[in-house]
């Protein structure tokens, strides 16, 4: 019996010691509790420089080479607007002679008919306020008008100018490809029915004309920019995110080139231009040309300019380039100008990212978005059955400069001051060579945490905004980078949670 | 978004609890060597109580851990303990009573018997959750026909006849029996799944999916079936101190009829979640599938279910070495209704520091189960028997096994 006693004993002692106490002390319920890890991953990719500056890139380039961002527009002028501003006759043009009497040849011994008359005259005896030397039409109008003689009593039936034979009726002639040399001899044929006149006043007018080419004299003169017609260029960059990028940036490589092709003819000097860059924000900068080694070679003229300003201009996002200020148009000598060509202006800027960052500047935060939360009304139901939630990402940075993140939460979108932060991590700059182009991308990892101040935050939804500034990472001085399209971020982000079993 | 799911973590227990719940027929209606029961001297009478519940997976070291919260490392370990084959919960509980006389013995009980399996990939899942790895290598992928479950009760009712034949041949033994038993069996209850369709957790495009394919869930049930189960065997006693026995179980099988079930099916590819974030808007993108598409169907009169009894051929030896000691050994191959075979050796150690107090000690291997360790404890009277006894698979170490099983018996005759 003393055995039996023994044998119960030793079983519920057994019994007991297996199943621990009654209660699990931390739950307060029977049974075990634990926590599930999950690890649920959001989103994940990979932004290469390339992507980002699609846009902007040369058709050929190398993506191992700097990278080069380019804006090219280029845009027509009108050579008829301009030529009628430089004082080309491009709508038409009167002469004005006059004819004395004793100029007319023919038989004036019967005044009681029609008399058949022959007036010789040259080119330059007219006078106009146009200097030219020779004028081609592809087509026109010529009408003749008299004054001091009775209308209709004078009608010339056949002009000749030099070569050309022009045969109208009332005195009017199609000029069609007829070429009017300056000093041309001219002969006018037809017949009169008054004499007596001593001199006629003789109105030669063109109209409706097209010129072929012209030799022709244009005053020099200085026109404001926008007589040339120019609509402004359209570049519309917006960096996003990254425009305060170039906040951190001291100095970059760029150039601008204007290249102007005026087959035209008019001669034009473009010394006294700008190029006025207006940004995102209304702000003008500008671009001289002054300030341009230039280049011509056949009709094309290159303005090649390295701006002074080039960063500020980057900073503001260019949305449009206009030209402004004045330039010069004209010559002392006739020059041949065919009036039915455009003239183009190209605006090409290049940028090679090779820049250089000044370590010890102080960084100005930049906030890469504001976002609204909206209140996460199943928060405090969702972590009755989950723990220690957190967000990671992963980031392989292979860009040569490195950040460190925030998260900032406010309840009001304009007011951070009292906005709870929350460290993220730094993101290390990939490993660079001599050059200060990255070869080996360097991985960080951000954390945000779940904690009370961020469920808080949840509860009652808000604003939030991801901050983020330049990492120094110790560095000190100036140091020169390069940026290659191949370079690029892989990133990863994923969320842990913890699912509670029996808690 | 969190929405949707309102599951409390007690629920989450529950739930795991339910999934190793389903209920399964497993290895063996109650059956025993005919040849070997004790021939009665007149009339006789007995009760027994006997149940015992085993897995493959976890461990006593373990049940330490019963009331406490986790660490990470505990986790871990419970985990670990995992069986890769696939986790095999058992149950088994059953009460006869039986009346004999002389050589003669008349017996009926209930029985309820239960199995389960569950791979270790989507068990594990409870135990080590999931890891960017596990989804980047693609590994989270289960299949649902490995899920298995069927279980049931039933009522037997039988006729033991066990004869001595020593006197009829010359042999040189102390004494030699030969038995057979006829069962009748009458269903009570029935159940059976099958799973079948596939669950992939996969990383795209930055975020989670988790995607069925051809999800389809049978769920047989009946109430109703009945069958004949036989046994034969031989006991031999070859001197006081050796006895051999040899036994042929479980010839027969039980039809349910009048099944019917539950269908649950949704056929092809499609979402069950997809979990991601928006970085325009910094919100998360987490979406559930409803569930509305799943078709649900009744099933009714379906065909019988016919099931084989696990035919059990087995030899067994016993030792007396000495007052206290007895050695036993068994060989024994199992034929499943699956068609799956399990070949097992065992030996076990029975040492009395009293009488009536047995303890055992033993170590067995089969091809389903592996190595296993066990060791009990009982009492032992001329008329009454108890004992508890506990299993360690696949070790000889507590501290390191895998897989364990309790089984309690408790007799009474007179």
């Amino acid at each position: 019996m003393r055995h039996t006693k023994l044998v119960l004993v030793v079983l519920v002692l057994a019994a007991v010691s297996f199943t621990g106490c009654l209660k699990n002390p931390v739950t307060g319920r029977i049974g075990p509790s634990w926590d599930i890890p999950l690890e649920v991953p959001l989103i994940s990719g990979e932004i290469t420089v390339q992507d980002w500056a699609s846009d902007l890139l040369p058709e050929d380039f190398d993506p191992e080479q700097p990278l080069v961002l380019e804006f090219n527009e280029s845009i027509q002028v009108d050579v008829t607007e301009l030529g009628e501003t430089a004082g080309l006759p491009l709508d038409g043009f009167s002469m004005e002679a006059e004819l004395l009497e004793d100029e007319f040849e023919g038989d004036f011994g019967d005044i009681d008919v029609e008399i058949e008359i022959e007036v010789n005259l040259n080119m330059a005896d007219f006078e106009t306020d146009i200097e030219f030397t020779s004028i081609s039409f592809a087509q026109g109008v010529l009408s003749l008008t008299f004054e001091g003689i009775t209308p209709g009593s004078l009608e010339i039936s056949s002009i000749t100018i030099g070569d050309a034979e022009l045969e109208g009726e009332d005195n009017t002639f199609i000029v069609d490809g007829i070429t009017v040399e300056r000093d041309a001899a001219l002969k006018l044929q037809g017949t009169l029915t008054e004499i007596g006149f001593e001199s006629v006043t003789m109105l030669a007018e063109f109209s409706n004309v097209k010129f072929d080419q012209l030799v022709f004299v244009v005053d020099e003169q200085e026109l404001a920019a926008d007589e040339l017609g120019m609509e402004p260029v359209e570049f519309g960059i917006d960096f996003g995110d990254l425009a305060e990028v170039f906040e951190w940036i001291s100095d970059m490589e760029a150039l601008l080139i204007v290249e102007v092709d005026n087959p035209s003819g008019i001669p034009m000097d473009l010394g006294g231009l700008q190029l006025k860059i207006t940004g995102q924000g209304g702000e003008d900068n500008f671009i001289n040309f002054a300030d341009a080694e230039v280049d011509v070679e056949g009709t094309v003229t290159t303005y090649t300019i390295s701006p002074a300003n080039i960063m500020e201009i980057f900073r503001s996002e260019p949305q449009t380039v206009a030209l402004d200020g004045t330039f010069q148009v004209g010559s002392a000598e006739a020059v041949v100008i065919d009036p039915n060509t455009e003239i183009t202006l190209s605006v090409s800027m290049t940028a090679e990212t090779v820049f250089t960052i000044d370590y010890d500047q102080d960084f100005e935060d930049w906030i890469l978005r504001t976002t609204e939360v909206a209140q996460q009304d199943e928060l405090e139901k969702g972590l009755e059955f989950i723990s220690k939630p957190a967000l990671f990402a992963e980031v392989s940075n292979g860009l040569p400069v490195g950040v460190e993140l925030w998260l900032d939460m406010s309840q009001d979108e304009n007011d951070w001051n009292d906005a709870v932060s929350l460290d993220l991590g730094l993101i290390s700059a990939a490993e660079v060579d001599d050059s200060g182009r990255a070869v080996k991308p360097r991985t960080g990892l951000l954390e945000l945490p779940v904690n009370d101040e961020v469920q808080d935050f949840l509860k009652k939804g808000g604003f939030i905004r991801v901050r983020t500034k330049l990492a120094t990472e110790g560095k000190s001085g100036t140091e020169q980078l390069v940026i290659t399209p191949s370079d690029a971020v892989e990133y990863r982000i994923w969320a842990e949670v913890s699912v509670k079993v029996n808690q | 978004m969190m929405g949707g799911i309102a599951v409390k973590s007690r629920q989450v227990l529950i739930f795991l609890l339910v999934l190793v719940s389903v209920v399964g027929m497993a290895s063996a209606v109650q059956a025993a060597n005919p040849g070997a029961v004790a021939i009665a001297d007149g009339l006789e009478f007995g009760i027994s109580v006997e149940a015992k519940t085993a897995t493959n997976s976890f461990s006593y070291r373990h049940l330490g851990l019963l009331n406490k919260h986790w660490t990470d490392e505990q986790r871990m370990s419970v985990a670990d303990s995992l069986a890769e084959s696939g986790i095999i919960l058992t149950a088994a509980a059953d009460a006869n009573v039986f009346v004999q006389y002389d050589n003669y013995r008349l017996s009926g009980g209930v029985m309820g018997e239960a199995e389960v399996t569950i791979p270790e990939k989507l068990g594990g899942l409870a135990f080590r959750g999931i890891t960017l790895e596990q989804i980047e290598g693609g590994e989270l992928n289960f299949d649902f026909s490995e899920i298995q479950g069927q279980g049931g009760a039933y009522a037997a009712g039988g006729l033991t006849a066990v004869f001595s034949v020593a006197d009829f041949f010359e042999l040189p033994l102390k004494d030699i029996q030969v038995g057979i038993a006829g069962r009748y069996l009458y269903g009570l209850a029935y159940g059976e799944t099958d799973f079948n369709g596939t669950l992939e957790y996969i990383e795209e495009d930055g975020s989670a999916r988790i995607i069925s394919k051809d999800l389809d869930l049978t769920a047989l049930y009946s109430r109703k079936g009945q069958g004949w189960a036989f046994d034969a065997g031989v006991f031999a006693q070859v001197n006081p101190k050796l006895a051999v026995d040899l036994s042929v179980e479980n010839i027969g099988q039980m039809v349910w009829t009048d099944v019917s079930g539950r269908r649950y099916s949704r056929l092809g590819e499609w979402e069950v979640a997809r979990f991601g974030f928006d970085t325009d808007t910094f919100e998360f993108d987490f979406d559930f599938a409803d569930g509305e598409e799943i078709e649900e169907e009744e099933l009714a009169d379906q065909e019988d279910i016919i099931w084989k009894l696990p035919l059990k051929v087995r030899l067994g030896v016993e030792y007396e070495f000495d007052r206290q000691v007895t050695l036993r050994g068994n060989v024994r191959q199992t034929r499943y209704h699956s068609g799956t075979t399990d070949f097992g050796v065992g030996g076990e150690v029975e040492y009395r520091p009293v009488a009536f107090v047995p303890i055992t000690v033993g170590a067995d291997y089969s091809t389903h189960q592996q190595f296993a360790m066990d060791a009990g404890v009982g009492l032992r009277f001329d008329n009454f028997n108890l004992n508890l006894n506990a299993q360690n698979l696949q070790s000889l170490f507590l501290s390191s096994g895998k897989g364990m099983g309790v089984a309690f018996s408790m007799g009474l005759q007179f």
